[in-house]
């Protein structure tokens, strides 16, 4: 087991109250397996990696939970530490938006490099030798290190920011919403390099995106988000073919299929305000099968037969 | 399809934007390149392909945001190419529903007075008849109760239901025509069947021809009637939704289609084919056939010459040597 987080929390604090970003969130990880988080924008996807990457917005009010890593307790360690062991060196992240955030007016090579110049002491050209090597890998002619950002097309600007998550060998990367910008053609080319990269490297990630049909190109296994918990974590065999948790179920019939016939449905109304969520079950203002116990009590985390969890009444 | 009544006719219209270069100079950005198209009454005609391939240019031109530089365009037999100051009443009959509901709605307005304005603006109604029109729209877009959004300002909104404001905004004046851009593009994956299914519902009842504009193909399947695929400025597939998408014939929009996953776990074990590359400029296109360089099949005529717009199966054209 490469990680392991348990009953995470991460609250904000706004005019308007706390916000339950992410609301006792619990998942592993083994090496070389690749994570899918889903859901709904607002669910907390976002904010559970920034607390893996311990990179918290200034408003946070509760950080909370367990997250132990390569059988480490990490949530234990000192800023001090944590930056000098943990942040980039095993656990790295493409940022939502990322590509856009490169420094105009840097090298991108350099950009690549700079990392490895700061944390692992290498001389500026030994790092700018070794982030042609990643450009290699990554798919870009190596001769594009001395380009600038707006010599660069949207697809080429994702495959630099690879590249600099993956500069200092972590074990983990993770990768919010890495294509979301980018037109479904080029989206395909970065799939076919997370799929090779998975493979060749035999790295752990984490994928973050709203597209659960997205998901199934690079995950082992999904966790469907909703209103900063996890609903329902399984393979994606289970989740994709036989969701449980009527969110999840609803989520999956909501894709447009292009190559079956399933007329796509959709979720009735709106995710709800993480400032005040509904009691009981998050779900039940939505939910088909929602009874009054579920208005009232929230639903524990359910362990299945088939190994997958599934926090839901209807199976408790 | 052939006996439905034709709404708007594009014949060979191009449009460009003239970019100044220097001093002296412009260069010109060949958006649409001479496209010919057909919206019936009462059908769908999604315009499919990626950023840049002048999907939005063509909409614009089409509802007359911009004047093309060639070729006409006739709306209920009329020919609006043109026209400049005698607009209201295409206005009023052709609306234009914009991807991002986050911008195209002022912030200061109440929705009230963004469902009134367009209504004043075509002096339509009293101040009671005004309320009750767009009473009647919120209720179609399912913003009900509307007393409880009409005093709402759009940041007091989804993104969802910012989105059906602005199709209401668009209904209000009872459109003949809508040009939907990318309508779903920047609202959760979950919700964007709800859209869709508002926009065909009211279409289906009020006979409107839309023109949808998307870069998911996906969702053409489910909610239009006929698909045109656009690369770089110019149609490249046209035809039936079913027989499209059962039998893709260009290159392009195979790829367009292999690119899209559905939601099969066993997507992770294989590659997908990808086309190569990008789309290049639309300021220098490519020669012969615009899809040359990043095409898997691209012979040397291809290089050369443009293959003509055919047609391959009823009703199904495709511009591409392949199928000559
Ligand atoms: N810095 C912050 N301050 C206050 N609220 C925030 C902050 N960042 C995110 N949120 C809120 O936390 C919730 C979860 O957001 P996020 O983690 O970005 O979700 P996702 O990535 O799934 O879209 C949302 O309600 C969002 O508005
Ligand atoms: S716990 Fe109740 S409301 Fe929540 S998802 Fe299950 S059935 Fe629906
Ligand atoms: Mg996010």
């Amino acid at each position: 087991m490469l990680l392991e987080v348990s009953n995470l929390r991460l609250y904000y604090r706004t005019i308007r109250g706390l916000v339950h970003a992410v609301d006792g969130v619990s998942f592993d990880l083994d090496k070389g397996e690749t994570l899918g988080l889903v859901g709904e924008s607002g669910c907390g996807k976002s904010s559970t990696a920034l607390a893996l990457m311990r990179l918290l917005p200034k408003n946070v009010a509760v950080f909370k939970g367990k997250i132990i890593l390569d059988s480490e307790d990490i949530t234990s360690l000192s800023e001090e530490e944590f930056r000098a062991r943990i942040r980039w060196k095993k656990i790295s992240m493409v940022f939502q938006g990322a590509m856009n955030s490169l420094n105009p007016v840097l090298k991108v090579g350099f950009q690549v490099a700079e990392p490895m110049i700061i944390h692992l002491n290498m001389d500026k050209d030994e790092a700018l030798k070794r982030a042609r090597e990643l450009f290699k890998m990554v798919g870009l002619s190596p001769d594009f290190v001395n380009r600038y950002p707006h010599e660069l097309s949207g697809g080429m600007k994702q495959r630099v920011v690879i590249a600099m998550a993956l500069a200092l060998n972590p074990e983990l990367i993770i990768l919010d919403e890495p294509t979301s910008a980018l037109d479904v053609s080029i989206q395909a080319q970065i799939m076919n390099l997370l799929k090779r990269l998975k493979k060749k490297l035999g790295i752990s990630m984490i994928f973050i995106t709203h597209d659960i049909a997205l998901a199934s190109d690079l995950c082992d296994r999904i966790a469907v988000m909703y209103a900063g918990n996890i609903v329902e974590l399984g393979t994606a065999e289970q989740v994709l073919l036989d969701p449980k948790h009527p969110y999840a179920q609803k989520l999956i019939a909501s894709v447009p299929r292009l190559r079956e016939d399933r007329v796509p449905e959709f979720i009735p109304g709106a995710p709800p305000d993480l400032v005040n969520p509904p009691s009981g079950c998050r779900f039940h203002p939505r939910c088909p099968y929602a009874t009054e116990r579920c208005k009232k009590e929230e639903p524990p985390l359910i362990s299945l037969e088939d190994g997958r969890i599934v926090k839901c009444w209807l199976y408790g | 399809m052939k006996t439905m009544e034709v709404l708007i006719e594009l014949k060979n219209v191009k449009t460009y934007y003239f970019i100044p270069k220097g001093l002296f100079k412009t260069i010109a950005v060949r958006a649409v390149d001479g496209v010919s198209l057909t919206v019936h009454r009462g059908e769908t005609v999604a315009i499919v392909g990626e950023s840049g391939s002048g999907k939005t240019t063509l909409g614009k031109t089409a509802v007359r945001l911009l004047e093309p530089i060639a070729g006409k365009i006739i709306f209920e037999g009329k020919d609006i190419t043109h026209l400049k100051g005698d607009m209201l009443w295409f206005r009023r009959k052709a609306q234009m529903i914009f991807q991002d509901p986050f911008t195209s709605l002022n912030p200061y307005m109440t929705i009230r007075q963004i469902l009134e304005e367009p209504l004043i603006i075509h002096k339509i109604g009293d101040p009671s008849e005004r309320e009750e029109i767009i009473a009647k729209a919120l209720t179609e877009v399912k913003l009900s109760p509307p007393e409880e959004f009409l005093s709402k300002y759009p940041h007091m909104l989804s993104g969802g239901q910012r989105q059906k404001v602005g199709i209401a905004r668009a209904l209000v004046l009872r459109p003949d025509f809508i040009v939907a851009d990318e309508p779903v593009s920047m609202i959760d994956a979950s919700s964007r069947a709800e859209i869709l299914y508002l926009l065909r519902n009211i279409q289906r009842e009020y006979k409107m021809g839309i023109m949808y504009i998307t870069h998911d193909i996906a969702t053409t399947k489910y909610f239009s009637d006929n698909i045109a695929v656009m690369y770089l400025g110019k149609i490249v597939e046209f035809g039936p939704t079913s027989k499209v998408l059962k039998n893709p014939l260009h290159p392009y929009t195979r790829a367009l289609m292999e690119a899209v996953p559905d939601p099969d776990p066993s997507n992770r074990f294989k590659e997908r084919k990808v086309i190569p590359g990008e789309p290049p400029s639309p300021i220098n296109p490519p020669s012969g056939c615009r899809f040359h360089p990043r095409c898997p099949y691209a012979t040397e005529r291809c290089k050369k010459e443009e293959p003509k717009f055919v047609e391959v199966e009823p009703d199904h054209y495709v511009a591409c040597y392949l199928y000559e």
